[in-house]
């Protein structure tokens, strides 16, 4: 009886749906229809090779070849990748165009030339979050350093400060910063050469350095420790450096110390952000957010993305959207502290 | 492990086994056919590629991109002999004579010359990184920001040893290339400079634009130019002409080949260099050790080779941090890098130990990329040439389509169009009124490199991170500098200046000196770093004194209308500046015209007006002229928004209308 039941409740759950589903799948052919030899831009402010052009042409030629659409991408490189979402947010319907970009790039709390935020555009989803990572020689022991100053390489400054400044700062590290190393390898050859001590990037960029032997990750900029890599300090949370180098400290410094230093874990992290402008129609809207959703939940970006050893954290444009903000108030709150700092590391 | 010439014998093996020789040879034909189309970079074939051979093994893989960063070298160095036109930022110093030989009468012995230049290179290029595999590791990590700012310096100091009808103007045109080389962002601070709220600027103007610009659409204009000044072409067949002489003239100046792979193999050494600063270090080399250095810009064998050589032998540097250190300096670099991991090879001590044969499978196979493009060069050569005989105001127009549908191409940027458009114009009147472009283009290259390095070793020295003194790599190259400098000395001989300035350079001077004080001021008043301060105000006196120097030359006699073309010019003629140029004014207003009415419609205005200036009036040339116009606009749409999926800005006027 209880098996009739419930074999009627499914199949009545399952009838409710059929309409649904009907109407879902009519919206997808309505967009197929909409983007099959349509035109679709993807920008990439970042030059060819790197992660976020590999993420980009993953998904472009996924794009391609689920609605028929013409893909192009182009790398629309400098200004701290504002160029780049200048060309996003400035595209209508009638150019459309998708640009991933980290979190930062979107989220910026002061040194916004462009002067766009994420107003401008709407959030298509998340293909990527990880940690960011300071590294540093293999013989390099943060816990055992103490209070000297510490110098680090940084490529752009604004990203810098939160990466690295605000970082020591929660720690209680006096740190100096060398500005003008052209990305993540040039930084990382100034610690083997033994100019800077530490430099700060995505976890997998620092891995991938760190498989030559010579580097490592020093700190994870994480709130709380990471399964994987139980050796290396983590800076917020229980058992985080912070909490490490504060115990002498008085309890309300204390207090100040970790809250900051969870802050610094969450807008540090590198989230790497499908948006598109705000200037095109609910219909294109509706269906590339549709398109991209399937896309980063589908197998295809899956499979590929771990052809080319390129993880993947999909997160939908809803939830994105308020992961976004939520980085973006923390960033925000914290704006005239990070200003300070950008002003001391760079003394 | 195995043994050195084990592993150099596996490579070998690798490389010329059957079928795997395909491997090679197909990415060296798709990569010459990629660069010879110029501002088309191999980022995108490669970028494709990595995703392409992912199921290939490593050694196939590798093949591959040995082949396909050896095979993007030599074709742009064709197009900048043959038309001016530079096919990669490197191959902007073969322009120096590539392009004057050719227009000389000798396209055959250039391309020739460049082809075995470019062989000898390589392979001296590689016969030193084999020598120092070693030492590799130890040797790179000595090359910081103080050695290659004092590399930097060295380029820079090639601008001495050229031969000027002024060198007021040359030094003031150093200066200008350097100002212009910071607008953008403050490599250190990340803070916008010059960019006057313009977006657009903040990446900096682009080298390739620039260089089109400055170089392809300043000749473009005079040719555009010349039936209606009977400006004369003289261009005749010379019966020495041959790729035999080409070939030649290599083993004749062989140590000066040889000298030159080995510049530009340290130079590419060093990450974040590349080959342009090779090709022109190398390129001063070369005047700084000839006997007569009259012919260098107009046409100096010597002044093709030593580039050539360089440019191809700095291939092999380029990629070895990336494979030594695993950190790439240069572009290949990163998609070798990600082709390394990628196929679960380490990058770094496995690749010169346990991997060995593995680093040297890419080496040969880059080796075997340039050999092969620099044979297909010189079988080439005869046919090749033959397009430098196309005469030159029928080519005007064609050139012009091409190169702004290229420039437009790059990024789908029309500030790239502007940017190309201004240096055009400047291009022209710098050489109408014989004022030195070279150095102009050296520091234009030089300078933000020499400034981030700049800044980040004074940075290193304040923070007690590096010591001068203790830097034995510094300490050559600053040696290098001193010789350098000392030997172009000794060989200048102390003579005034050969060509005293006119009314006419007032015209140039007086404008450029406005710029600077723009510059200048706001560079005061915006607090911009010290070294952007320090080089505008130097440039802004510089040029006050060339602008008075004119001013009084001029008065009172002078005669603005007659200039004889100077040291850089390419062909021998006359030209009478103050006859109206309507190429002139169309190509100014070209960039309104597209904010208005849109790319494809103004090209075909362009195209129309163009064609109706240089024909008799009639009906039926207006016609003909309106069917080129609009297959030019079509053509153009085809290959920028169908093929290329390039997407363009919404005109002023369609955004109106709907």
């Amino acid at each position: 009886m209880k098996l009739n039941r419930l074999i009627t409740l499914a199949l009545s759950f399952f009838a409710l749906l059929l309409p649904v589903s009907g109407i879902a799948s009519e919206l997808s052919q309505e967009c197929q229809a909409d983007f099959n030899g349509r035109k679709v831009r993807f920008v990439v402010a970042k030059e060819a090779g790197g992660g976020i052009d590999q993420y980009t042409r993953l998904i472009a030629n996924i794009f391609a070849d689920t609605t028929g659409a013409r893909t192009q991408i182009s790398n629309i490189v400098g200004g701290g990748g504002f160029l780049g979402l200048q060309a996003v947010a400035t595209a209508g319907d009638e150019n459309l165009t998708i640009g991933l970009f980290d979190a930062e790039s979107l989220n910026q709390p002061f040194g916004n030339h462009s002067g766009l935020d994420l107003e401008d555009f709407y959030t298509l989803g998340i293909v990527m979050v990880e940690i960011e990572a300071w590294v540093g020689l293999v013989d390099f022991d943060l816990t055992q350093h103490g209070t000297a100053r510490l110098i680090a390489a940084v490529s752009d400054p604004f990203l810098g400060v939160r990466r690295l400044g605000l970082a020591a700062h929660t720690m209680g590290i006096p740190l100096s910063a060398v500005g003008g190393y052209s990305g993540s390898s040039d930084a990382m050859a100034a610690i083997l050469r033994g100019e800077v001590d530490v430099a700060a990037y995505a976890l997998t960029s620092v891995l991938r350095a760190a498989r030559g032997g010579m580097l490592k990750p020093v700190l994870l900029l994480s709130d709380g420790p990471v399964a994987e890599f139980a050796d290396v300090p983590y800076l917020a949370g229980e058992g985080g450096i912070v909490d490490l180098f504060t115990q002498q400290w008085e309890p309300h410094k204390r207090i100040e110390a970790m809250r900051l230093a969870r802050a610094t874990a969450e807008i540090s992290k590198s989230i790497r952000t499908l948006v598109i402008s705000r200037n095109i129609s609910q219909r294109s809207h509706r269906c590339i957010e549709e398109i991209i959703d399937n896309i980063l939940f589908g197998d295809e970006l899956a499979q590929a993305a771990a052809a080319v050893n390129r993880p993947i954290t999909p997160i939908n444009a809803q939830e994105s959207s308020a992961i976004l903000q939520r980085s973006h108030a923390t960033a925000m709150e914290y704006r005239s502290l990070l200003s300070a700092l950008l002003t001391e590391i760079m003394q | 492990m195995p043994s050195f010439f084990d592993a150099l014998l596996t490579g070998v093996t690798n490389t010329f086994s059957w079928p795997g020789i395909l491997i090679p040879i197909m990415g060296t034909f798709l990569a010459m056919a990629i660069s010879f189309l110029p501002g088309i970079g191999s980022a995108s074939l490669m970028a494709l590629m990595l995703v392409l051979t992912v199921s290939w093994s490593p050694e196939s893989v590798l093949l591959l991109f040995g082949a396909l960063v050896g095979g993007a070298t030599f074709m742009g160095s064709v197009t900048a002999i043959l038309f001016n036109i530079p096919g990669s930022a490197p191959s902007a110093a073969a322009l120096l004579d590539g392009y004057p030989l050719g227009q000389k009468g000798y396209p055959r012995m250039a391309i020739s010359c460049a082809a075995t230049a470019s062989a000898v290179g390589s392979l001296v290029g590689v016969i030193v990184l084999i020598a120092l595999l070693p030492v590799l590791r130890p040797l790179i990590a000595e090359l910081g920001p103080l050695e290659r700012v004092l590399l930097g310096i060295w380029g820079l100091t090639t601008i001495i040893s050229l031969p000027y009808s002024s060198k007021s103007k040359a030094a003031t045109m150093c200066l200008l290339g350097l100002l212009l080389s910071m607008v953008g962002s403050d490599p250190v601070s990340g803070l916008a400079r010059w960019t006057f709220g313009s977006n657009q600027m903040l990446h900096g103007l682009g080298t390739i634009p620039a260089l089109l610009g400055f170089f392809t659409l300043a000749e473009i204009i005079g040719w555009g130019n010349q039936k209606f000044n009977q400006r004369v072409t003289v261009r005749p067949n010379q019966p020495a002409d041959s790729v035999r002489s080409g070939i030649n003239a290599v083993f004749k100046h062989r140590w000066l080949t040889i000298r030159s792979s080995i510049i530009g193999t340290l130079v590419g050494m060093v990450p974040g260099v590349g080959g342009t600063v090779a090709g022109f270090v190398a390129y001063g080399h070369a005047t700084q050790t000839a006997d007569d250095t009259t012919q260098f810009g107009k046409g100096d064998i010597r002044g093709l080779i030593a580039p050539e050589a360089a440019i191809d032998a700095k291939d092999g540097g380029s990629l070895l941090p990336a494979v030594a250190l695993g950190l790439p300096g240069s572009e290949a670099g990163v998609f070798l890098v990600a082709v390394l991991l990628l196929h679960g090879l380490v990058p770094g001590t496995p690749m010169l130990t346990s991997q060995l044969p593995l680093t040297f499978t890419l080496i040969i196979a880059l080796l075997f990329s340039n050999l092969l493009t620099s044979v297909i060069g010189v079988l080439l050569a005869p046919w090749l040439a033959k397009l430098s005989n196309f005469p030159l105001e029928r080519m005007a127009l064609p050139a012009l389509v091409v190169s702004l549908v290229l420039i437009v191409q790059l990024n789908g940027q029309i500030f790239d169009l502007i940017t190309a458009i201004v240096f055009g114009i400047a291009g022209y009147f710098f050489k109408l009124h014989n004022w030195p472009r070279v150095p102009f283009v050296i520091a234009f290259l030089l300078g933000n490199f020499i400034e981030r390095n700049l800044a980040l070793s004074a940075r290193l020295i304040e923070l007690d991170r590096i010591q001068p003194l203790q830097r034995p790599a510094a300490l050559v190259i600053f040696l290098l500098i001193l010789i350098s400098v000392f030997w172009m000395y000794r060989k200048t001989k102390p003579e005034a200046e050969t060509e005293a300035l006119g009314a006419a350079d007032t015209w140039i001077a007086a404008p450029l000196t406005a710029v600077c004080l723009v510059f200048c001021v706001s560079a005061v008043f915006a607090n911009y770093s010290t070294i952007t301060v320090v080089t505008s105000i130097v440039a802004l006196l510089a040029w006050i004194v060339v602008t008075a120097k004119s001013y009084v030359g001029a008065w009172p006699s002078a005669d603005p209308g007659i200039h004889h073309q100077g040291a850089d010019s390419s062909t021998q003629t006359i030209a009478i500046s103050s006859s109206p140029n309507l190429h002139l004014y169309l190509l100014l207003a070209f960039p309104l015209a597209i904010y208005l009415l849109g790319f494809f419609v103004s090209l075909a205005g362009l195209v129309f007006c163009w064609l109706l200036r240089q024909r008799e009036t009639s009906w039926r040339n207006g016609l003909s002229a309106l069917l080129l116009a609009v297959a030019s606009a079509g053509i153009s749409y085809f290959l920028l928004i169908e093929l290329w999926n390039v997407i363009l800005p919404t005109a002023l006027l369609a955004q109106l209308l709907y």
